[in-house]
């Protein structure tokens, strides 16, 4: 068939669309899926957990420090093109953070830990153990 | 020019059939690069979370299938993707590394694949 809407055209039209619609459907899910994957703090019983995805960061590129009770974190890798080859195809972001944290008033700043595996940088910030309230006596006088 | 293509993964069937029937656990594309040298390609995927027990890698004729899980903090998440090797790629050699959420592939070209300089004789 020939014309304005020969075949070849009909078709990607129909492939858009259809592309179009799939997008829609797996819309949802993606955008959880990005949420899932950016640093963010999870509050546990005994203590706070900062999660920062750093695939091939090494820890000679983190810098983590706490003052004030602020927690700041700067951290750095970037893909190196591998020596003595040509890029044919590159996708891989890269990953920066810069960022500060005001960590809540129970935090206990003098224990904060961090660890490097599989990729992701945790930080782990415990909260400090709450004093009990104590029961005070009125003496009589 | 023949090279290693990278699939979308949420445009083929299965992956979203799978994510359809299981628990929703999210399908995550992970992010790939991949580089030429004369010999070989070299395939470098980002998989943040996953260990070694945790990738499963399958080579079907010239496609070769990604499915990774990994546990974000209390969530659980699954990388897949899937890539077509060209020809010229000697699929019986690849060799996979893990590292530090990195997976490199490397992917030997047949020996025959490889340029050869043809020497011009006098005549």
């Amino acid at each position: 068939m020939i014309g304005f809407f020969g075949n070849s055209d009909t078709h990607d039209i129909w492939r858009d669309f259809e592309r179009l619609m799939r997008d829609f459907d797996s819309g949802w899910p993606s955008l959880r899926q990005a949420r899932s994957t950016q640093p963010g703090f999870t509050e546990h019983e005994d203590r706070y957990e900062l999660l920062v995805p750093a695939p091939g960061m090494s820890s000679d590129g983190v810098e983590l420090q706490v003052h004030g009770g602020v927690l700041s974190l700067r951290a750095q890798t970037k893909p190196a093109l591998p020596e003595g080859y040509r890029a044919t195809h590159l996708e891989r972001p890269g990953y920066e953070y810069a960022r500060s944290y005001r960590l809540p008033t129970n935090a206990d700043t003098e224990r904060v830990s961090a660890k490097l595996t599989n990729g992701i940088l945790s930080v782990v910030v415990p909260k400090v153990v709450e004093a009990q309230p104590k029961r005070i006596a009125v003496k009589v006088s | 020019m023949p090279n290693v293509q990278a699939r979308d993964t949420q445009s083929t069937a299965p992956s979203r059939e799978a994510s359809a029937a299981a628990p929703k656990v999210p399908t995550l594309q992970p992010s790939v690069d991949v580089y030429e040298a004369e010999g070989d390609y070299l395939v470098v995927v980002d998989l943040p979370g996953v260990s070694e027990k945790d990738l499963d890698l399958t080579l079907d004729k010239s496609e070769l299938t990604l499915h990774a899980s990994a546990s974000w903090g209390g969530t659980s998440l699954q990388y897949g993707r899937s890539f077509s090797l060209p020809s010229l790629v000697d699929s019986d050699k690849l060799d996979a590394s893990l590292n530090a959420g990195v997976l490199t592939l490397r992917l030997p070209k047949r020996p025959d694949a490889k340029p050869r300089k043809i020497a011009i004789g006098t005549a």
